[in-house]
């Protein structure tokens, strides 16, 4: 609530000051490349090999990230560009997180695009707009850059969907993933009108802040009809981006049809953003007890734990079933969306349990790496266009290459949560945090909640031994050919020995994790009393080691 | 011997080795037995996957250097450590606590006791001779085969030593995995579906336990302010009745599943048949122990309220897995399935002897672990050779081979001789030691007792007894009996299972080995190779040295068991006086037998102490 004193009529017009440009950096860095790929790309002499170009895109990429490490330290307190953009960790964590995704996925591309005949340099450009996008998505602290963010990522990734246009499935992919997206973005572009509507202020603080005089104001439930209605489209259109049921329609679809490595950044990157946006947006803008609800009085809170229980059940039953591995894929996103609900839902029930949203950051950097991984390996066998696709193609590949077939192993592993990968603690982090506020508060709900995802996660790592079983088991059927790429090899690697030093050593990891959560700004006093509290704990706890 | 830790030891005053040295100044034993394998896997990498003959001969080295390196525990292990009694439980040559992810109260700390001192050994001590056995049956994939045995020892060795409550489910889960390879590649027909099966049974169950292991961390958490997985920790927790009977429930079932106990069991046939001779082995012999070694390390000890209500159904599953097994066994047209349901039979005699919480029967729990690894392991091993020879493993194709084999005759009789509970053989003084442990027990009560025994002599009076429905039988003057009966009657029925299983198995042997030569191709089996003669020896040497000398295996345990018992019978104790004072319980009896050690039978200290004593003396 410090807006309100910081930010009064004089203020506004005064330029902003030269410390907050500061928040800029990740993105513009980001900004520039992508510019200058374009210069690049024009004297690009015809018909010679464009695997430089996913280095450099990828290059790109990783100094947003290595930028975003280096700014680690350098947050600010308040919202830069009169309550825009947040500089905290937690956006800068979320920057990396996708830089890093982009960068995997961009590297494994060049061979998959030069066997499906369209080697075009605009597919690392589109892939640079939308990283971009989610670079300011995560730092919105309005929902108008929010929105504008959200479309900027959006729209170039419904490009890269479609982007094998040889391919009918590529452009049905986009197509769907189009509609279905713009429909999405519209319902809560009108939700975020119906807030403005009720609060007269598109800033989430002022949210927040409006929200409480229209409760002070008004009778029991006062003017919060309309305000949830907004609070809900505004949570469909999150879903559809994490793929939630019931919003997940578009996945598989999606997933088949796209390129196999862009799948792997679609899957990631969105996904994370969609889950940071829907934690600053909620915890800062409905924080009020009426529109959280929590445990059945059909609050956003309630509306998650339904979403993460139909996501997990669904999503993990409907993958057993697929015979494309891509579809099996697209599906278990769907299922590590509940997942991540179930955090979700966990951390943010009661204003005291903030600090416990790291769990969905670890799980995300889990996920991230081992899916990329997947995606990854995939990619890299195929010829003339036909990827590797249903688990029979994938037949003895892993005894014919038994690189590719180990760093297969292991990101598998890591999404069916076995130790000792990334996967399995994260999953782990997440039931965690479920059990622990479960037994503070002692809401059953919240353990019924885990045991359904303990119970589903067999049934994942049904699926996804099925691929080990294919891969060393199963004779090959259709002889499949590797596309020789040095960059999905090299890219793979670091998927797989992330996944699992992570999994060995997360110490490290839970930490950025931990920071990040702690830093994020612009949280409601209660919240804010949790990360004070944590702060202290955490002290304490390091004058115990020393 | 001597000698060789000695120089171990100059080695360890190293300033170098000296930080890699555990707080206690010593050589890590424990890291090291379990990690060595690593080194064995580091150079598997590097060799040329044609190399057959080398890949075998390096994991092979690999193998028996780690079994080396285990001798190191066993001859610095002090058996006396523990004598004293009353606390809670002494672990010997810790290693840490160090701190793994602080952030989420995890640790590294591995230490040894008396009950997990014989299953390293098991696990070393099999793992040679397990892969010497592959080298004639494996020929395909050798490297990744080396590579997935010595990875398996890695997580059988640490999920037995682990002393954090996380660490230990991160090896129980470790094992999961090469072992899913070993089945699924190396496997029979069916392997694909045995190893599914296996992996997801096991994974169902485990989960469920991680589920109550964070449960219990959150609730120490919250009532001590210390929040850590560490087992010391996780043992003050003071469970509500409600929360035991959920928690015990979720620890025993991943356990019951891996033991395999009665109706859990449906897994292990088949993995084991479908499963190459190897991974049965290490599968029979070492990976079901870790169900009854977390059914005593954790799960019995951590719930005593749920414990006392649900002991007398665990023994009643198990007498039922003897019996039934024994029965199944009986009408095996497979060899390797006979083997099979054998080895669920014996380990109900196992959790028999756990639950009856006795010393005699936790001694004959350890020891039918431990016999039965080494029996069992030698059953599938002889499988294994006549499979390889006759390409079959079904009964009626052999006949007469003890004329064409006359060696591997011998051997594999005294194998299944110690399996059948021969005296003499170590199959014998397990069963024996359980089953006499049973028949002691005072725990193993349903609360409304069968029988009850009274005085002979007219009753004055209405008896409680008399009221209820439990039929009472008079007695000789001044023997009374009355839970105890539940127990006796337990024993039995487990007893006839020992008849059983000699009826199975030497029945089976007959079948396979007498009689006259039927097929072509027995007669054309050839003789045991040196080398398979060599895996065989060591097998029926230790079957026999534990069967006439137990005591060099019981006197490194009893001092651990009795130390249990004790703290057993403090949180039994406890457990019913609590389930007296709730009006809403049932009220249950249960006792903890504890007996006193004897001072001359029990060893003073540890070997290398022993052998520097008898030194000076002379």
């Amino acid at each position: 609530m410090q807006l309100l004193s910081s930010y009064n009529m004089l203020s506004l017009l005064t330029p902003p000051q030269g410390a907050e440009f500061v928040a800029l950096i990740p993105g513009a860095i980001l900004t520039l490349i992508a510019l200058l790929f374009i210069i690049v790309d024009v004297f690009h002499r015809k018909g010679s090999s464009r695997d430089y170009q996913a280095y450099f895109a990828a290059i790109g990429l990783g100094l947003t990230a290595a930028s975003c490490w280096y700014l680690w330290g350098s947050g600010l307190e308040r919202p830069a560009f009169f309550g825009m953009l947040y500089f905290d960790r937690f956006s800068l964590f979320f920057s990396g997180l996708v830089s890093i995704s982009g960068a995997l996925a961009v590297l494994c591309s060049p061979a998959v695009l030069r066997s499906n005949q369209m080697e075009r340099g605009e597919y690392y450009l589109l892939v640079l707009f939308s990283v971009i996008g989610m670079i300011f998505m995560v730092a919105a602290a309005d929902l108008l850059t929010l929105f504008i963010a959200f479309e900027v990522m959006s729209i170039p990734l419904y490009v890269v969907a479609a982007f094998l246009r040889k391919d009918e499935r590529s452009a049905e992919a986009g197509m769907k993933y189009f509609v279905l997206g713009a429909f999405s973005a519209a319902i809560m572009l009108y939700g975020i009108a119906l807030i403005y509507g009720a609060t007269g202020t598109t800033n989430l603080e002022y949210i927040a802040q409006n929200l409480e005089f229209l409760a002070d104001g008004g009778t029991e439930h006062g003017g919060y009809g309309l305000v949830m209605v907004g609070v809900l489209l505004i949570f469909s259109g999150f879903a559809f981006k994490a793929a939630a049921v019931p919003f997940h329609l578009w996945a598989p679809d999606v997933y088949t049809g796209s390129p196999t490595p862009a799948v792997g950044f679609m899957a990631t990157a969105v996904k994370a953003v969609a889950f940071a946006a829907l934690v600053r947006v909620f915890v800062i803008a409905f924080p009020a007890e009426v529109l959280r609800g929590g445990f059945f009085g059909w609050g956003w809170i309630d509306v998650a734990y339904v979403l993460a229980i139909a996501s997990m059940v669904l999503g993990n039953l409907v993958a057993v079933t697929q015979t494309s591995v891509k579809r099996m894929l697209a599906y278990y996103g769907i299922a590590h969306a509940g997942y991540l609900l179930v955090g979700f839902v966990a951390a943010n029930s009661h204003p005291s349990f903030f600090l416990h949203n790291d769990a969905i950051l670890f799980s995300l950097i889990a996920y991230t790496f081992a899916l990329v991984g997947t995606f990854g390996v995939l990619s890299y066998f195929g010829r003339r266009g036909q990827a590797v696709e249903t688990y029979e193609d994938l037949g003895s590949l892993g005894l014919k290459y038994p690189k590719m077939g180990l760093i297969m192993s292991i990101c598998v592993l890591s999404l069916a949560g076995v130790p000792p990968t990334a996967g399995f603690l994260g999953k782990f982090y997440i039931f965690r945090t479920g059990v622990d506020v479960g037994l503070q508060t002692g809401e059953m709900a919240l353990i019924v909640m885990v045991i359904v995802g303990v119970l589903t996660s067999v049934v994942g790592a049904y699926y996804y031994l099925k691929v080990l079983v294919y891969m060393y088991m199963k004779p090959a059927i259709r002889e499949i050919e590797p596309l020789h790429n040095p960059g999905t090899k090299w890219a793979t690697m670091i998927c797989a020995i992330l996944t699992i030093y992570i999994g060995l050593f997360p110490a490290k990891a839970i930490d950025i994790c931990r920071e990040a959560v702690m830093d994020m700004q612009g949280v409601p006093a209660a919240v804010q009393a949790t990360i004070d509290r944590g702060e202290i704990e955490l002290e304490r706890r390091m004058e115990q080691w020393e | 011997m001597v000698e060789f830790t000695h120089i171990f030891s100059a080695l360890a005053a190293q300033p170098m080795l000296a930080q890699i040295a555990g707080p206690e100044g010593g050589i890590p034993w424990l890291s090291l037995t379990t990690f060595a394998p690593f080194l064995g896997i580091l150079v598997l990498f590097f060799i040329p996957r044609d190399q057959l003959q080398v890949l075998r001969n390096v994991a092979l080295l690999s193998a028996l250097g780690t079994f080396c390196i285990s001798l190191g525990i066993l001859v610095t292990f002090n058996p006396a450590a523990a004598v004293a009694a009353g606390e809670a439980f002494t672990f010997q040559m810790t290693e840490g606590p160090h701190e793994w992810i602080p952030a989420v109260g995890i640790q590294f700390f591995m230490g040894v006791d008396g009950f997990s001192l014989w299953l390293v050994m098991l696990t070393t001590f099999l793992m040679p001779i397990t892969i010497w056995s592959t080298y004639g049956a494996v020929k395909e994939y050798v490297k990744e085969y080396m590579i997935a045995l010595l990875f398996l020892q890695v997580g059988l060795v640490g999920a037995v030593l682990a002393l954090d409550l996380f660490l230990f489910f991160i090896f129980w889960e470790i094992v999961l995995i090469p072992m899913y390879i070993i089945i699924g590649i190396w496997g029979g027909k069916e392997r694909v579906k045995a190893a599914l099966k296996f992996f997801l049974y096991t994974m169902t169950g485990s989960l469920l336990m991680l589920i109550a292991m964070v449960y219990i961390y959150f609730h120490v958490g919250a009532e001590t302010g210390t929040y850590s997985f560490l087992y010391s920790n996780i043992f003050t927790a003071e469970l509500g009745y409600t929360q035991q009977m959920w928690l015990f429930a979720a620890f025993a079932l991943a356990f019951f599943i891996k033991v395999p106990l009665f109706p859990f069991h449906t897994w292990l046939p088949l993995a084991h048949v479908q499963a190459p001779t190897a991974g049965s082995v290490i599968l029979a012999a070492v990976m079901l122990k870790l169900g009854t070694y977390g059914l005593i390390r954790f799960a019995f000890p951590l719930f005593p309220d749920a414990l006392l209500v649900y002991a007398p159904f665990i023994a009643l599953l198990a007498v039922v897995g003897i019996i039934y097994g024994a029965v199944l066994a009986l009408v095996q047209e497979d060899v390797k399935k006979l083997v099979a349901y054998s080895s669920v039979s014996h380990l109900g005699f196992c959790v028999l002897g756990l639950i009856s919480l006795t010393p005699q029967g936790l001694a004959g729990g350890m020891y039918v672990m431990l016999a039965h690894g080494i029996a069992t392991g030698g059953l599938f091993l002889c499988v294994g050779m006549l499979y390889e020879r006759r390409h079959s493993k079904q009964i009626a194709d052999f006949g007469g081979v003890a004329k064409v084999m006359p060696v591997f005759a011998t051997l594999f009789a005294v194998i299944m001789l110690a399996s059948a509970g021969l005296p003499g053989l170590n199959g014998f003084v397990g069963e024996f030691l359980s089953l006499m442990g049973a028949s002691k027990s005072h725990f193993l009560s349903f609360g409304e007792y069968l029988f009850y025994m009274t005085d002979e002599g007219p009753v004055t009076g209405y008896g409680v007894y008399e009221l209820t429905g439990t039929t009472v039988v008079p007695t000789e003057a001044g023997v009374s009996a009355g839970p105890e009966i539940t127990a006796f009657i337990f024993t039995i029925f487990a007893t006839t299972g020992v008849v059983l299983g000699a009826a199975y198995l030497i029945w089976m042997f007959k079948r396979v080995m007498f009689g006259e030569v039927k097929h072509e191709e027995v007669q054309n089996m050839e003789r045991l190779t040196p080398r398979e003669f060599g895996v065989l020896i060591p097998i029926v040497v230790m079957a026999i040295f534990m069967g006439v000398y137990p005591k060099f295996f019981l006197d490194k345990m009893d001092p651990s068991i009795h130390q249990y018992l004790t703290y057993m019978d403090v949180r039994v104790t406890e457990a019913v006086e609590r389930s007296a004072a709730d009006e809403e319980r049932r009220n249950l009896y249960g006792e903890v037998v504890v007996e006193e050690l004897h001072p001359e039978w029990e060893a003073q200290g540890s070997i290398l102490d022993m052998a520097r004593e008898r030194r000076q003396q002379r």
